[in-house]
């Protein structure tokens, strides 16, 4: 019961929040309800093109057993792609499939559209017991444990889309389970199987992650060799685990191509180079894409990369400063990872490092109209070990410093936390300062912050149940309350246990 | 699910031994091929000769050899003079000069050069072999750098000589041989005939080694020292205004006459287009903006990482580490040429839509391959992680062809599509006898291109030819190549005051964007002179 005891605990309080923030309201809504033509707005369960577009997928596998979106089309445009005659989204199809079941859930219940947005929240929450996991494994402190977790669900911008449907979250999941397999497993043949399983994975549900996950297999394939040297003798070592095991990577590859020549006619174009439906009008009137020349060499540019680091680093507009700035405490973990650790925090440091120089290579490294860097989330699992690996660490630097430690763990998570909370209960949909300058609007949590005071809220709970009970400002206080003072409790709680 | 396989340590050790101490062989062969290859792969696609200034670089060092008026006296004053001088011994060949070999094959053996010192001073910090190797792949396969060494550039060779100044300079701090020091003094010499970067470094190396010398071994030995330094390292200095001084009759003609870079950046300034000058801050940013779009910007970032965990190291001595500050000498230099207005440099997005002398920002490319060689040794854990990441952002410039200096030399400020006016000269001047008037100051990028022997220009340094044939335009030029009503085009401006009514003569044949095309009147073919007549002009 005591191992499992953080486990619970950090099931209950994510689902409680998850709950009282997951986003839209109940019924079947057919396409008409979720176009509200002509342009998606800010608080609806619908807000962009990144759910219509999954959710057409949805209901296209549902309905008419097909990946091509000809009768939803309208729901996920602009991020609609056109070849041969049909229309595809130009996500890839794996968060759209991980929600399948949901949706068929979600019909049984009468709540599809809220059922099938619960795909991020379950994915966000495996993601959560998995840091515990992670954290105990390690054999650090329970309380240390679940503040990686919490900071990670609720003290950073992963919180709002985790109540919509994206691919963030389970990206999010597959990295840290290959993390967890790496460095934390005993390396037996299906466990490396495994890691190869998940980078496919991780591919069929969000293409950057073929380069985020490289780390990962990368640093683990370095044991196809060893080598070792006595003073008569110089061995080298061929472990043949390591080398058969990427073939499952090649096999369900060669699956994704195999999807890829079916549906768009060769196996090596993938939907996010499809040509792209501006909209809705443009294919009422017929009106002839010319095929964009988009490949991954175009997509990422090396000029990009200053605007990239800016945008992610030092904006006012999406900055993990400003939104979540609980993440940036894993430089307090660094110096302390020595040992066995040190090999994890290679492993750590390597997949954020990737994912952040990854995205500083898009020409939009802002993520569109987005809630902070959203492009982080991704990696968010690992920087909040880092984080809290620090704050137990900490205590053996002197009492002093220990309590300024903790004092500044405590207001950055309140500050991260509040800010995160914001995204949930209002939107997700705030422009980049590039395009806010031009057409007049803020380009910060000011715009939900001025939700929130209007009860603009976009939450299935508020907005179904208490609205009528309590102000937006009130019920945000609450979750807020909820939040903040189990950080606070994570954060000071007594650590005794000596970690080496 | 493994095989061993065994092997006597003996022999490993061999092979471990060989590969070793041939290492930096190995590398001289593998840069020179990639010099090779980028110098063949830029000449095939024309981008090779694309700067301006690469193609008046060459008719200098031309000029030296061939012309109206041939001799030394042709280096000028608007550049420092050791570029042109190395052409002298390749650039009378018109294969050499016409491919722009002549003077890129100065920029490839910098390049090489550079590279083997990149290595060798990663070795003297006990940099252990992969890092040395991951510094020497950190400059040589940045396209800007490579770009540039198969250009006709001065940018390559000014790397090498700073850099292997640099070296000595350090090397002295490690080891007080005072042939160290000379070494060293010689190389800042050299960089000083090359750029003005090369001043700077005389005057901050000097600086340096008072600094340390005076902690170390007190006043007498600095005096000393300094003296010796400063004596070599600066003749190269000295030895310009001499130059000036002989062949203009100012010493300070190269800072304050009419083609200096002074009068070229007071117009800019007049023009409101020299928005650093007297703006720190905007020429902070508008110079690392250059350098991260050089060097890359996850490049970039990982060498400031390398260099304060680098300034940090206590393993290394503090005078190792404060003498290795030159290595920034061209940072502060080109950070205050921008603040006062010497120089002048356009980022795209920050000045204008325009690139303009963006190369300046490859000052720091050694720098930065040294501090990321030095990080990757530092951080053993994490060097996969780096090599990776180095490996992938490398990937996806080459595959996006990322170098801004071919920007800058393609569709910059930095470039001059004269082919109309070249190609004009070629197919109508090049068979027919007579000469062209025309400025090299203004068209030294027309004169390269038109592919015409130099004898048949009339420019300003053609001394009694120019004379002659602003006085009496009809008797000499049989074609007049200006940019009519600028008073900055020489040819305009003196024919205007000579000679106003010349135009009467000749007839404009055509108009371009960079210049105008007059050609003399049929009637007075006759009466020109078509043959050099003036020999043994001083």
């Amino acid at each position: 019961m005591k191992k499992i005891f953080p486990y619970i605990i950090v099931t209950l309080v994510s689902v409680l929040l998850y709950l009282f923030t997951i986003r839209g309201s109940l019924g079947v809504p057919s396409i008409s309800d979720i176009t509200p033509y002509p342009a998606f707005v800010s608080g609806t369960a619908f807000e962009s093109s990144q759910e219509g577009s999954r959710y057409a997928m949805v209901l296209s596998m549902f309905y008419d057993h097909t990946v091509s979106i000809d009768k939803y089309y309208q729901i996920g445009v602009p991020d609609v792609g056109k070849i041969n005659g049909h229309f595809f989204s130009l996500f890839p199809p794996g968060a759209s499939v991980f929600a399948l079941p949901l949706y068929a859930l979600g019909l049984k219940l009468g709540a599809t559209q809220i059922l099938t947005f619960l795909v991020s929240a379950i994915f966000a929450l495996f993601t959560i017991l998995l840091i515990v996991r992670f954290m105990r494994k390690l054999n650090f402190h329970w309380t240390t444990a679940l503040f990686a977790a919490i900071a990670f669900g609720f003290a950073t911008n992963a919180w709002g889309y985790s109540v919509t449907i994206v691919a963030h979250l389970i990206s999010a999941f597959c990295i840290l389970a290959g993390m967890y397999l790496v460095y934390l497993s005993d390396k037996k043949w299906w466990h490396i199987s495994l890691v190869w399983f998940l980078y496919a994975l991780a591919v069929f549900v969000d293409f950057p992650n073929l380069f985020i996950f490289l780390p990962i297999v990368g640093l683990m394939s370095m044991n196809v060799v060893e080598y070792t040297e006595s003073p008569s003798r110089a061995h080298i070592k061929i472990n043949f685990k390591y080398i058969l095991a990427p073939l499952v990577f090649l096999i369900l590859m060669s699956l994704y191509g195999y999807y890829n020549y079916i549906n768009f006619g060769s196996a090596s174009t993938l939907s996010n180079t499809l040509p792209r439906v501006e909209s809705v009008a443009a294919v009422v009137q017929n009106i002839q894409h010319e095929n964009r020349e988009t490949n991954a060499f175009n997509a990422l540019n090396t000029r990009n990369m200053l605007v990239g680091f800016q945008s992610f680093l030092a904006s006012t507009d999406r900055s993990v400063f400003v939104y979540s700035p609980v993440i940036i405490l894993f430089v307090f973990g660094l110096p302390f990872m020595k040992k066995k650790l040190k090999d994890l925090r290679v492993g750590l440091l390597a997949v954020s490092i990737t994912c952040l120089t990854l995205y500083t290579l898009f020409g939009d490294p802002y993520g569109g109209w987005a809630f902070g860097s959203r492009y982080l989330i991704a990696i968010m699992p690992e920087l909040c070990i880092l984080a809290a690996i620090g704050l137990e660490k900490m205590k053996n630097i002197g009492k002093k410093r220990y309590i300024a430690t903790r004092v500044f763990y405590s207001m950055v998570f309140l500050y991260s936390a509040g800010v995160s909370l914001l995204a949930p209960l209002t939107t997700n949909v705030i422009p980049p300062i590039v395009e806010a300058r031009y057409i007049g609007l803020d380009s910060n949590y000011i715009i939900n912050i001025r939700m929130l005071q209007n009860n603009e809220l976009n939450s299935f709970f508020y907005n179904g149940i208490i609205h009528k009970t309590i102000s937006g400002v009130t019920y945000y206080g609450i979750i807020f309350a909820i939040v903040g003072l189990l950080g606070l409790f994570l954060i000071w709680y007594p650590k005794q246990r000596q970690i080496s | 699910m493994s095989i061993l396989l065994s092997f006597p340590t003996k022999r490993v050790n061999v092979v471990k031994r060989f590969l070793t101490n041939h290492v930096v062989l190995f590398l001289v062969f593998i840069l020179s091929v990639i010099s090779i290859a980028s110098f063949v792969y830029y000449y095939e696609n024309g981008l090779g000769l694309s700067y301006n200034d690469a193609r008046s670089h060459l008719d200098i060092g031309r000029r030296v050899v061939e012309g109206l008026k041939p001799g030394l006296a042709q280096i000028g004053s608007v550049w420092l003079p050791l570029p042109h001088l190395l052409m002298v011994p390749t650039i009378w060949n018109d294969f050499m000069w016409h491919t722009g070999l002549s003077g890129a094959i100065q920029s490839m053996i910098s390049f090489v050069v550079t590279g083997i010192l990149i290595y060798k001073f990663l070795e003297k910090i006990n940099v252990k072999l992969f890092g040395r190797l991951v510094g020497v792949s950190v400059f040589a396969a940045n396209l800007n750098v490579l770009y540039m060494q198969s250009t006709a550039m001065t940018e390559l060779l000014l790397l090498a000589t700073l850099m292997s100044g640099v070296y000595y300079f350090v090397s002295w701090h490690q080891t007080e041989d005072t042939l160290d020091l000379i070494k060293a003094a010689f190389c800042i010499m050299l960089a000083s005939l090359i750029r003005y970067e090369g001043w700077f470094l005389v005057g901050f190396a000097a600086l340096v080694f008072i600094i340390t010398t005076l902690k170390k071994r007190g006043y007498k030995a600095a005096e000393g020292g300094a003296i010796l330094f400063l004596t070599l390292a600066g003749v190269g200095i000295f030895l310009w205004f001499v130059w000036n001084q002989l062949i203009f009759k100012d010493a300070l003609y190269f800072i304050l006459g009419p083609f200096s870079a002074h009068a070229q950046q007071q117009q800019l300034a007049d023009a409101g287009n020299l928005s650093t000058k007297g703006n720190l801050l905007f020429s902070l940013k508008v110079y690392f903006y250059s350098l991260i779009y050089n060097s890359y910007a996850f490049t970039f970032f990982l060498s400031v990482i390398g260099g304060v965990v680098f300034m940090f190291d206590k393993k290394i001595k503090w005078s190792v580490r404060f003498a290795s500050s030159t290595f920034v000498a061209a940072l502060i230099f080109n950070i205050l040429a921008l603040y006062l207005g010497f120089s002048v440099l356009f980022i795209q997005g920050l000045s204008g839509n325009t690139w303009f002398n963006v190369r300046y920002g490859l000052m720091l490319m050694p720098t930065i391959a040294i501090f990321i060689g030095y990080l990757t040794d530092r951080f053993k854990n994490f060097k996969w992680v780096i090599v990776g990441l180095l490996m992938f952002v490398t990937f996806f410039a080459f595959a996006n062809g990322d170098a801004v200096t071919i920007d800058d030399a393609r569709v910059g400020s930095s470039q001059k599509n004269v082919s109309e006016v070249s190609g004009w000269l070629h197919d109508n001047a090049f068979n027919k006898p007579g000469f062209v008037l025309i400025s090299a100051a203004s068209h030294d990028a027309i004169i390269f291109s038109s592919g015409m022997p130099l004898a048949k220009f009339i420019h300003e340094g053609t001394g009694a030819y120019w004379e002659s044939a602003i006085n009496a335009p009809d008797r000499w030029a049989r074609w007049i190549v200006m940019r009519t009503y600028d008073p900055n085009d020489l040819t305009y401006r003196e024919l205007s005051q000579f000679d106003p009514t010349w135009q009467e003569d000749y007839t404009l044949v055509d108009h371009y964007p960079f210049a105008d095309i007059y050609e003399i009147k049929p009637q007075f073919i006759s009466t020109l002179n078509t043959q050099p007549v003036f020999k043994n002009q001083k």
